[in-house]
């Protein structure tokens, strides 16, 4: 398993320039511009289409936000899977292969997406991690996080409110949808 | 001649902010060694990085060290490393600038209570102080830096002398709803924080902008460069040196302390300080190292021992009665409410010593519950949202028993840049640690339960990494006999009568409490002892 540590050690020396001259920028600028010109490249073009295709059917847009494409998860992905061990980076090539051909990936992820809690096959095993890695991917972007959820924190306030205290019950029609992995 | 300041200061977080304070104050003419820069709060990462910025997403170790590797505020491990023995990894977290970690602290601010300074039970030993004694400062302090009021006393938690209370969260009532029908006592209140609820002595009440642990923008948080150093250096007493790493501390003929040897970081050249005596503030593990590098104040040989900290642990579910409410801005500071260790032996006798339980939730920065929901594409989306608003952790904090073995030792093979030698951690926990821990996620499990979670339970439940609370304690440990102790109730070395140890290396246990507000008490009893001292020109 990569550790934080090496992680850190490896990330650091990309980032360190970057950060660098950011600070030399207006001091309430936010650093993305910097950090995002150092996107690794570790996919093929044809691997880096077929993840396109793939993140934006797991991850659509719609009126609310823009999606995996809008939110650039396949490059959040590339950056990973560039950091990571030999054997996450060949789970990842592999995984992705059939789709690259693919004339109907949508058939291809709905089927490997069957038994998603209880992957057997090894096309099963890589859609929970494409699913994964779009949920880490899009829930932490702008995209997702400001439009999809409609986060309203980062903001000032006078005074905090606090909660009323009050009967709260789940809303009407509501079933358990949660289900865990074995 | 190089001038001889009457103290000299190592470290400027909490402790020697505090130490700074008083000194300066009272006319002693003060040096400080920092071994970060001095930065500009602007230069917090407060408002200048976003989740979405960080490279990792917080999602490839710890979310807050992230934060800090972006804006250069941790040191890099690469030119300082630091190791630990076997498997046992220790997550030590490191601060370098002026201020140190008080910058980035979560200002959480209960007192140790009773039994915490007067264990009940018979492991190891107590303090050589009581709450009782130590009251009085905890008051001062509070009045001093300002912080929010608990509201009421609980069990063997005590009242503290605060502003408004923090309101609670919508999912901290539904939790507080039900911690009273699980049949062990539990309640919860509002936490006492160091961060101001309203304007206090010039300080501006908190606007709640997000999580404190990234910088606060307005200095409505306590930290020691805004509340302290700040007005220590406009009395002209203070000569505050940033980028001097110490290396060591050099005794006279006589046993006494007289220079301190540091490492100009920016100039590469070595340097030295004269002082009449010294404050160590430079946190319990640096301290500690500095000590240990010095070779003095260890005739117990207990310098760098009963290295103790927080074990932390998680579980989260999702409540259903929060679903499909409307988004709102309900970050507050972080978690306004909690449930502090009753101590009055509620959890019977599977373990020693308490935990502290920070049940909390909402529509925060993100949710992954995307994992656990079947699908994808539109119908997955929207079950997302709905869940978004709905979750909800349970969060524990407890002690870990001090055991001798527990310490740091000076590794010759781990050298600075400049040719430090660096420190190995010999750090785990044991039998009672191991006990607390199931305690830990029984309880998680019945108040999510209690409370209508959906949950799971973990399939693998292990407690964070070591060394995760960033509450270092007991390096230097105080204690009346100087056999089995390194400083008195104190803070003075027993063996270098002009040594101080002014932060959490002095701490004899680490309680169940967040142990800034103790620091703080403790740095102002010792620095009010070292004036009197001073006045009375025992020095």
């Amino acid at each position: 398993m990569l550790s934080r540590r090496d992680f850190a050690t490896v990330a650091a020396a990309l980032w360190a320039e970057a950060v660098a001259s950011a600070q030399h920028q207006h001091q309430h600028a936010e650093l993305a511009p910097q950090i995002a010109a150092a996107a690794p490249v570790f996919f093929t073009a044809a691997e880096r289409a077929a993840l396109d295709r793939l993140t934006a059917l797991i991850v659509p847009a719609d009126e609310r936000s823009g999606g995996a494409a809008a939110a650039n998860v396949t490059q959040y992905i590339e950056t990973v899977v560039f950091h990571a061990q030999k054997p996450l980076q060949t789970a990842w090539r592999s995984g992705l292969r059939p789709y690259v051909r693919a004339a109907d990936p949508l058939a291809l992820l709905t089927e490997a997406a069957r038994n998603e809690f209880r992957p057997r096959t090894a096309a099963e095993r890589f859609f929970v991690l494409l699913k994964d890695a779009c949920v880490e991917g899009f829930y932490t972007s702008r995209e997702g996080i400001v439009k999809e959820l409609g986060y309203k924190g980062y903001t000032f306030l006078r005074e905090f409110p606090g909660a009323e205290p009050a009967e709260r019950q789940a809303p009407a029609g509501y079933q358990p949808l949660l289900r865990q992995r074995s | 001649m190089a001038k001889i300041y009457d103290v000299c200061i190592i470290g400027s977080g909490a402790a020697g902010g505090m130490t700074a304070h008083v000194l300066t104050q009272a006319g002693l003419d003060v040096v400080m060694l920092e071994a970060g820069p001095r930065r500009d709060p602007a230069e917090l990462p407060v408002h200048r990085v976003r989740r979405w910025n960080l490279p990792k997403r917080g999602l490839r170790g710890d979310y807050f060290q992230e934060y800090l590797e972006q804006t250069n505020f941790l040191i890099d491990d690469r030119k300082e490393p630091y190791g630990w023995a076997g498997d046992d990894y220790f997550q030590f977290v490191r601060v370098r600038a002026v201020g140190g970690k008080s910058l980035f602290w979560a200002g959480v601010t209960p007192r140790l209570g009773v039994e915490e300074f007067q264990p009940l039970d018979d492991h190891d030993t107590r303090w050589p102080i009581t709450y009782e004694e130590i009251a009085p400062w905890y008051d001062k302090v509070e009045a001093l830096i300002g912080v929010s009021s608990s509201g009421k006393p609980l069990g063997a938690f005590p009242l503290n002398n605060g502003l408004p209370s923090l309101k609670p969260k919508a999912a901290e009532l539904e939790f507080a709803k039900v911690a009273g029908k699980l049949g062990k006592g539990l309640e919860m209140i509002p936490i006492p924080k160091a961060i101001l609820t309203k304007d206090h002595n010039g300080r501006p009440a908190c606007h709640y902008c997000g999580p404190c642990w990234v910088g606060c923008d307005s200095g409505s948080k306590f930290d020691s460069l805004r509340v302290f150093l700040n007005g220590a250096e406009r009395t002209g007493k203070l000569t505050l040196l940033a980028g001097a790493r110490v290396r060591s501390i050099e005794l006279d003929k006589e046993g006494r302390a007289s220079k301190a040897h540091y490492y100009d970081v920016a100039n590469k050249t070595w340097k030295e300080i004269r002082a009449r005596q010294f404050v160590m503030a430079a946190g319990c593990v640096e301290s500690a190292h500095i000590l240990l590098n010095s070779k003095i104040a260890n005739s117990s040989g207990l310098v760098g021992r009963y290295l103790s900290e927080h074990m932390y642990a998680a579980v989260s579910g999702h409540l259903p009665q929060l679903m499909g409410r409307p988004v709102t801005n309900e970050d507050g500071n972080g978690a306004h409410s909690f449930i502090p260790d009753l101590t009055k032996n509620w959890r019977g006798k599977k373990f020693l010593r308490g935990y502290q339980i920070f049940p909390g939730g909402g529509t925060g920065e993100t949710t992954f519950v995307g994992k656990s929901l079947p699908g994808f594409g539109q119908p997955w989306k929207k079950s997302i949202r709905d869940y978004y608003t709905a979750g909800a952790s349970v969060l524990f904090q407890g002690e870990v028993l001090p055991y001798r073995d527990n310490r740091i030792e000076v590794d010759e093979t781990l050298r600075d840049d400049a040719g430090i030698p660096g420190i190995r951690f010999h750090f785990r926990y044991r039998e009672n640690e191991q006990a607390m821990f199931a305690d830990m996620m029984e309880t998680g499990e019945e108040l999510l339960k209690a409370a209508g979670a959906e949950y799971f339970a973990p399939k693998n439940p292990k407690w964070m990494p070591y060394g995760h609370s960033i509450h270092y304690v007991g390096t230097a440990r105080m204690g009346k006999d100087p056999t089995s102790s390194v400083t008195d109730p104190y803070g003075q070395s027993h063996d270098v009568p002009n040594l101080f140890v002014h932060d959490a290396g002095i701490f004899v246990t680490a309680g169940n409490q967040n142990p800034t507000l103790t620091i703080l008490a403790l740095a102002l009893r010792g620095s009010e002892r070292i004036v009197e001292r001073w006045k009375r020109r025992e020095v």
